[in-house]
């Protein structure tokens, strides 16, 4: 007995019977067997996500998440294989089975769910596990501590190295002691007629002078203290790192980090209570919530921090020789505690579940779409006529891609070939239609028209791109747009709907050809397959 | 037609009558599927030969004879009963084929074959028996008969229903080849069967009936949960016999049958053969090869001898033995080949082989196989053994033909 139905239920063995007895086209893809197995594998993947260790101050990473699924994809693709193996053991076609019109549609779809299986294996794990930190802690508490972060986090100078980069612009500080003090007015021509100012403006622009003066000559009251700033451009690490612990949230999530978005942030509140309003008790209170949240978040525990020092290094604008940098494990609480609030957020957000991005996934779909294709090629030929097929247009390919670089067809050469040799293969299966023996070379145009069928569509279209410019006739004149250069001079270029419109009948084109090839190529090729099976051989 | 009726159940009363319980069940099988009857009635035949298949792994005592003979003689009486009827018209056999001049040529650079023009027709219910010794074109002519080979002159005509066919895919779900080697198969082997009649169209209620049929017809009851691995050579062919008739092809083609079964298995296959192709609902035509020659002869309707790709017979027994006049003897004995000659030196046309188990002496018809015996005995000699192979085709592996 198979070894899945070894296993199985006896409803699930009663299935077995009944589609091998009534619908045995179906019961030769194995589909229901798999689709159980699949489900086993799934509930027992789902049992190693629950029996993963975690607690909210050892949050798995997303590395650690991302080994964890690696690992339970060696067995689905153990699973995979198998599944191959038993898909092609038994086939009716090639046993002068009767079948029924657009058999190989339905064939073809369930193949395509078949080898989608596997991946979906080892989701419920993921979800188990991902389900399980998004729970560590409530909404509310992990709000609360990730605003004890946002605010306190600033008090804290882990390191010497967050100095380095220490100003590398006033001018967000001064455009914001600006605004707050209305000295919007203060950017005035200098070569202005001041009589025309009310006295009011002129006392602003004195103040601003003074202001800028003494940050940038170190005269006034920034002579010896400087703000705190914490605005960098670029994302080395830094202390930015910790004040921008939204933003690297933000970051994670692929959300573009900009100046603009910074303003609306809390980037503003920590300017304003580190360099404005520099009240200490606001300061002991977020040093004191923070002191709460990475005792309870932090890998290291039980440890008791001196928040009177670390106020007083505040309040003294020590950031050099603080309490914080004679504290070594310090950084590792933080970091560890900033690590396991962003993974429980992460999980909350759901962002490493179903998070491929659109072009992994029309990747995964076209190469198990090419498995699938394939593989319905194997169920009509012989393996060996698969492997010659491949190989042919291998060696074909590698051809036209030499010729195309030696002689330098910018392209040209390619898109011919493609459309030539593939209007050969589909003429060599036409005459397939009329031949009364078996012809091993019409036989093989065929395994090689299967395999190219699907992307005719686009051939043809590269081709008309590159020999007829088909992107660049009169009609596509009305997204011309004039560019100015730097040198006054003016092109005509095309504009960005013009670029949406190409990629869309691209794309058009391409998901044309592969539901093409699904409904009628398919069709098509398993007739003239079956044809070629039943014909007599020369030897 | 009542006449055929009788017949059926007069040779299924005079296996009971000899104890012969496997015979007899299978008859009383063939007869339940052969008229129609009531449901009822094959189901208990089916019982009463899956209980027989049973018994036969149980090791069976006397006792379950006894029942079983009652229970079938039982069984015969309701057929009697029941008046059966003929399920549709027995005509005349049909043509399913026409083989007009078919050759075939290999060349290669050690060594060319022709396979010279031969016709035949293959008839609904006939028996062909393909002789020959090796590589003398056997296998070619089966496989260009099941479409596998394309011929290089003359044309294969396939009717089936009495319309000629020229498309393979259909021919093809009409015909059974059974090649000499067998492909492996995966599952069990009821399984297996029960697929083949599925993939053929016989599926629901209609496909259990018909896999229980074959598979207690073929005595395979206690077997059928086995996978390929677990079967034994000559099971492996039966099997495979039981998944090309469970679905009633039209022609069946076997390439060397006989060559993995014991003496038994073989006259068993042999008979079963027969019957299939007597059955009226489905009147296989059967074309198999052999070297087993006097088995095959005793079966089949036309036997095709080859030799070198030329039919040097085709035809049937009784024309092949009016055809040759002379005696052809095999024998065995304490006698020598010196000895053989130096009795019949004075005979006309004498031809003396010797093989690794008997002699093979041939003479002219002026002679005959008793005053060669009795030359024998008159000399002291004893015989183990003796065959006269005059009528047969096995004489045709002489040299001298």
């Amino acid at each position: 007995m198979n070894f899945a139905l070894k296993i199985s239920p006896p409803f699930l063995r009663k299935l077995d019977t009944y589609l091998r007895i009534n619908h045995s086209w179906i019961w030769t893809t194995r589909i229901h067997l798999h689709i159980y197995i699949a489900v086993l594998l799934s509930v027992l993947f789902a049992l190693l996500g629950l029996a993963y260790s975690i607690s909210v101050n050892n949050v798995p990473s997303v590395n650690d998440q991302n080994v964890f699924f690696g690992l339970l994809f060696i067995p689905a693709l153990v699973f995979l294989i198998y599944m191959i193996y038993q898909m092609a053991l038994f086939n009716t076609d090639k046993s002068a089975a009767y079948r029924f019109r657009y058999q190989e549609f339905f064939i073809f779809l369930i193949y395509l769910f078949t080898f989608f299986l596997p991946l979906l294996i080892p989701y419920p794990a993921s979800l188990i596990l991902n389900e399980r930190i998004s729970n560590l802690v409530s909404d509310n508490e992990l709000q609360h501590d990730q605003n004890s972060l946002n605010e306190g986090l600033i008090f804290f100078p882990v390191s010497n190295a967050a100095f380095y980069s220490y100003y590398p612009s006033d001018s967000i500080y001064l455009h914001q002691f600006r605004k707050r003090n209305n000295y919007d007015d203060a950017y005035l021509d200098e070569t202005e007629n001041t009589s025309s100012l009310s006295d009011s403006t002129i006392q602003k622009r004195k103040e601003w002078v003074a202001l800028t003066d003494s940050i940038y000559f170190h005269k006034g009251v920034f002579a010896n203290v400087r703000p705190k700033l914490y605005y960098r451009n670029t994302r080395m690490w830094s202390r930015d790192n910790f004040y921008n612990y939204n933003t690297y949230i933000r970051a994670e999530l692929n959300e573009s980090i900009s100046e603009t978005s910074l303003k609306d942030s809390l980037f503003l509140l920590y300017l304003d209570k580190i360099n404005i309003v520099r009240d200490p008790n606001e300061a002991s209170k977020h040093i004191a919530q923070l002191s709460e949240t990475i005792s309870t978040y932090s890998i290291i525990k039980g440890m008791e921090l001196d928040q009177k020092a670390i106020l007083n290094d505040f309040l003294k604008h020590n950031y050099y020789q603080s309490y914080c940098n004679n504290y070594p494990d310090l950084s590792t609480i933080i970091y560890s505690s900033i690590d396991n609030i962003t993974n429980i957020h992460r999980a909350k957000l759901k962002v490493d579940i179903g998070s491929w991005n659109a072009d992994f996934l029309f990747g995964l779909f076209i190469f198990i779409f090419c498995i699938t294709t394939i593989f319905q090629i194997y169920k009509n030929v012989h393996w060996k006529q698969v492997l010659l097929g491949a190989a042919i247009l291998a060696i074909l390919f590698t051809l036209v891609c030499i010729i195309e670089i030696v002689f330098d067809f910018n392209g040209k050469f390619v898109s011919f070939a493609g459309i030539f040799l593939s209007a050969l293969f589909l003429l060599a299966s036409i005459k397939g239609f009329y031949i009364k023996e078996f012809n091993w070379v019409l036989n093989q145009a065929a395994v090689i028209l299967a395999f190219c069928l699907p992307y005719f569509p686009l051939i043809i279209l590269a081709y008309l791109d590159q020999h007829h410019g088909i992107f660049t006739i009169s009609y596509f004149d009305k997204y011309l747009e004039p560019f100015k250069s730097y040198d006054g001079t003016i092109s005509w270029s095309y504009n960005r709907e013009y670029r949406e419109l190409v990629t869309f009948i691209w794309l058009s084109t391409f998901w044309g050809g592969i539901l093409a090839y699904v409904f009628i190529g398919n069709s098509y090729m398993k007739t003239l397959f079956l044809r070629f099976w039943s014909l007599p051989k020369v030897k | 037609m009542t006449t055929l009726i009788e017949n059926r159940l007069n040779e299924i009363q005079l296996y009971l009558k000899n104890e012969d319980i496997n015979r007899a069940g299978q008859r009383l099988l063939d007869i339940t599927y052969d008229f129609d009857f009531d449901r009822s009635l094959r189901d208990s035949a089916i019982h009463l030969r899956k209980t027989y298949n049973e018994g036969k792994q149980l090791g069976r005592v006397k006792n379950d004879n006894e029942s079983l003979l009652k229970d079938y003689t039982s069984l015969l009486n309701t057929v009697v009963q029941s008046k059966p009827v003929l399920s549709k018209e027995l005509n005349e056999r049909k043509i399913l084929a026409k083989i007009n001049n078919i050759s075939k040529q290999f060349r290669s650079s050690l060594h060319n074959f022709h396979f010279k023009p031969i016709s035949l027709e293959l008839k609904q219910g006939n028996i062909i028996g393909l002789v020959g010794e090796n590589g003398n074109g056997k296998t070619t002519l089966l496989r260009m008969i099941c479409g596998d080979l394309a011929t290089d002159e003359g044309e294969i005509e396939y009717y089936f229903d009495g319309n000629a066919y020229t498309d393979w895919q259909f021919i093809k779900k009409k015909i059974a080849f059974i090649p000499q080697r067998l492909e492996r198969w995966y599952g069990n082997a009821n399984d297996k069967i029960s697929f083949e009649a599925a993939i053929k169209g016989y599926t629901k209620e209609l496909n259990e009936e018909k896999v229980n049929f074959i598979v207690h017809r073929m005595g395979l009851t206690n077997f059928r949960e086995l996978t390929w691995t677990q079967l034994s050579s000559g099971y492996k062919l039966r099997f495979e016999i039981a998944m090309a008739l469970v679905w009633e092809p039209s022609i069946l083609i076997l390439d060397e049958p006989l060559a993995n079964l014991d003496i038994q298995a073989q006259e068993l296959l042999l008979q079963d053969l027969r019957n299939l192709a007597d059955s009226l609902r489905n009147p296989v035509s059967i074309i198999l090869s052999s070297q087993q020659l006097h088995e095959v002869e005793t079966v089949a309707d036309q036997v095709i001898f080859l030799k070198n790709g030329n039919a040097v017979f085709n035809g049937n027994l009784h024309d092949f033995i009016k055809m040759e006049t002379g005696v052809t003897l095999e024998l065995n004995g304490n006698f020598t080949y010196s000895d053989l000659q130096k009795l019949l030196q004075s005979w006309d046309a004498i031809k003396i082989e010797q093989s690794a188990s008997c002699f093979t002496i041939s003479f002219s018809e002026k002679h005959t196989k008793e005053e060669f015996l009795k030359i024998l005995i008159d000399n002291k000699f004893s015989i183990a053994y003796f065959r006269n192979i005059s009528g047969s085709t096995k004489k045709l592996f002489s040299d001298k033909y």
